[in-house]
């Protein structure tokens, strides 16, 4: 009796892992904000293609995949560490343990502190493929590109959110910027170096609705449609500030918040318009 | 006698932790007026022997404890070497000893993880702690590793090899699901997010992640039948007790375990031999082994508490049950009772410490405890090969997610129904 039992179970598990396999299927494009807390994780999807971007401050951006990739799937094509400060690699270190990492996108700026060097110990146990990129590189993948604006290859800036990776994700008719943690100084600096060419429906606001970006005359020369803030709750910092709130609000932007709406999952319909849900 | 001895340990903690020291005095000249009255003075002099030699101990211990309590709230540079590191959700709680004595929790940072023979500078304030395992607490305080532990330990491999238990766990499970695996395998609540910690104590579920000595009787019933394929009855009890030995260890052989082990061990050898008086006595036997290591379990730490009553009511309570119900026969009945039994003995204690009675967590238990012991087995199996190779291990992985996913399934609907 016991023996039927265990092989029925063992015939029952082979079934079901088998079929994770074999018929797990991926969306056809979709761009997750991750609700990781006071930090930022996006994730976007194409085809059997995975773009991580940053992961967050801990273990949280684990849940939060596991969530929304089959169990089976271990392996993250691109990772992208927008800068190195804990709230952006601290949960990377968690992917790098769980999960298989075919590149590395980095901008080259380093830390000094005891987490950055264990996240320095695991890119190298884990022999994680690693290329800096900056102002002018770009990613591409079927008609998916990421254009990357800044930072400077000369890396010249004088806090490490300076040297923040930014780039636009053009796919079809959707453009979306994602700023990283840059601040007023780097936003000026991009506004002045390409203009209009910043215009993006999507905007990821920059350090978790600091008071200190996304500045009036940015938001002119991007004029997003939908701006999505990660940020934590109750967080000790009082992100996102009312002033930047109010900013948004005057610009006709209409705002989602990780801390309120959880994970933000942007699509886009058959007619090509963005589709904003909460997960 | 032992008893007794367990008493005077309960009181003397209680008088030494709120100096009420005159009060022990009117207790103890009123006791023995008492017992010389009812059994003569020989006896009046053993029993107030062994009290006051518990009450003795506990008060030493805890004296002891206060002459090495730190400066409270201010700012203090600690050198400690790290007794236990357990990386949490968001974080990692890490266990130190200074040079005086005094163990210190502190709650920092996720990485880098600090490990057991660590030797630390630590700048920050120290907390006063009401725990019965530490004197005080620090969260996030700067720590500069002066010397990483070097060297072979036995406990240090041990603690490897169930964090890799675990790891290999998260990789062919979703993240929730082998969280709640390795907690109900292992023991421990660290990988639970605090959304679903808050949901698990509002459904009345924790302790199926605390590895109590309730869990290890079931886990020695599944040993047992396993083993009772190919061996005798006393052949088959001592095996599951070695196996139980090398769970432990593997498991890091914390305090708690080693104190659920040791209990269930006694609840299932009397059980075994048939003899309920040794049962008893063995029980206070362990009990007063543990609390000689620190007197101050058996009043302030709820755990060891719940651990020995819950074997209390499966030695007294479940037996009682199958008498009564020896015309049903369904598939696990006898974890059912089992359950039933340890919840008779713990649930007074629960509502006394927690001020509320929950019957949907009764019922949520009642759901979930067919679960939980074949969950354990499908997890301990699945990660064991995972050990070996994630993908040895994906089989039973794919049917422990089922299980788990039962199991939160029960808690968001009793959470979410309170």
């Amino acid at each position: 009796m016991f023996w039927r039992w265990f092989i029925g179970s063992l015939a029952l598990g082979n079934l079901l892992a088998w079929s994770w396999v074999l018929f797990a299927t991926a969306p056809p494009f979709a761009i997750y904000f991750l609700s990781v807390g006071q930090g930022d994780s996006e994730l976007i999807r194409i085809g059997p293609v995975d773009i991580l971007v940053d992961g967050g401050p801990d273990a949280t951006i684990l849940q939060r995949l596991s969530h929304i990739l089959p169990a089976n799937d271990r392996y993250i094509d691109v990772v992208i560490l927008t800068h190195p400060h804990l709230d952006h690699f601290g949960g990377l270190i968690d992917v790098l343990k769980q999960y298989h990492v075919g590149l590395l996108i980095e901008s080259g700026r380093k830390n000094i502190t005891s987490q950055y060097q264990t996240w320095e110990q695991m890119l190298s146990a884990t022999h994680v493929r690693r290329v800096v990129l900056g102002r002018g590189d770009r990613l591409r993948y079927a008609d998916l590109f990421l254009s990357f604006l800044s930072p400077s290859p000369d890396l010249r800036g004088k806090e490490i959110h300076d040297d923040t990776l930014v780039f636009m994700l053009t796919k079809n008719n959707l453009r979306g910027l994602f700023t990283g943690d840059i601040n007023f100084r780097v936003e000026q600096q991009l506004i002045d170096r390409y203009h209009t060419a910043l215009a993006a429906q999507l905007l990821k606001v920059s350090h978790h609705g600091s008071n200190n970006s996304t500045s009036d005359e940015f938001l002119r020369a991007v004029r997003p449609a939908v701006a999505v803030i990660e940020v934590g709750k109750r967080n000790p910092y009082g992100h996102p500030k009312p002033a930047l709130l109010d900013r948004l609000a005057h610009s006709g932007v209409v705002t989602y918040r990780t801390d309120r709406d959880g994970t933000i999952k942007v699509i886009l319909d058959e007619q090509g318009k963005l589709v904003i849900g909460k997960k | 006698m032992g008893l007794f001895f367990l008493l005077g340990m309960a009181l003397g903690s209680i008088a030494a932790e709120r100096e009420i020291w005159w009060l022990g005095l009117f207790g103890i000249a009123l006791l023995i007026a008492l017992l010389i009255w009812r059994v003569g003075r020989v006896h009046a002099v053993w029993v107030v022997g062994a009290l006051l030699i518990g009450a003795g101990y506990a008060i030493f211990y805890s004296l002891h404890q206060k002459q090495i309590a730190l400066p409270y709230d201010e700012p203090l540079i600690i050198f400690a070497t790290v007794v236990r590191g357990d990386q949490t959700f968001d974080g990692q709680e890490v266990l130190v000893e200074t040079t005086s004595g005094a163990r210190i929790a502190i709650y920092t940072f996720r990485y880098p993880i600090f490990t057991m023979g660590d030797e630390l500078n630590v700048r920050g304030r120290v907390r006063k702690s009401s725990s019965a395992r530490h004197v005080g607490w620090m969260a996030r305080p700067e720590i500069i590793v002066i010397h990483a532990a070097d060297g072979w330990s036995w406990r240090r491999t041990l603690y490897a090899v169930r964090d890799r238990f675990r790891d290999g766990l998260e990789r062919i499970m979703p993240y929730d699901q082998a969280a709640l695996t390795a907690g109900v395998t292992m023991g421990g609540k660290s990988a639970f997010s605090p959304e679903l910690l808050n949901q698990f104590r509002k459904a009345g579920l924790l302790h199926i992640v605390a590895l109590s000595g309730a869990n290890l009787v079931i886990v020695f019933e599944y040993i047992g039948f396993v083993l009772g394929l190919f061996l005798a009855r006393r052949s088959r009890l001592w095996a599951s007790i070695l196996v139980m030995v090398v769970f432990v260890l593997m498991t890091g052989a914390e305090s708690s375990l080693v104190r659920s082990a040791l209990i269930a061990s006694v609840g299932v050898i009397a059980e075994t031999i048939g003899r309920r008086a040794d049962e008893r006595n063995g029980l206070i036997a362990v009990a007063a082994l543990m609390t000689v290591f620190n007197p101050k379990v058996l009043v302030f730490d709820l755990g060891f508490q719940l651990s020995f009553l819950a074997v209390l009511g499966i030695t007294y309570t479940t037996p009682w049950l199958e008498r009564r119900l020896i015309r049903f026969n369904v598939w696990g009945k006898r974890a059912i009772l089992i359950t039933l039994g340890a919840e008779a003995a713990t649930i007074p204690l629960l509502v006394a410490t927690f001020g509320y009675f929950s019957s949907a967590s009764v019922v949520a238990n009642v759901l979930v405890e067919l679960a939980v012991p074949v969950l354990m087995l499908f997890g301990f199996v699945a990660g064991g090969l995972a050990l070996i190779a994630p993908i040895f291990g994906l089989p039973f992985g794919a049917m422990a997610s089922i299980l788990a996913t039962y199991v939160l399934a029960v808690v968001h609907w009793v959470a979410g129904a309170r």
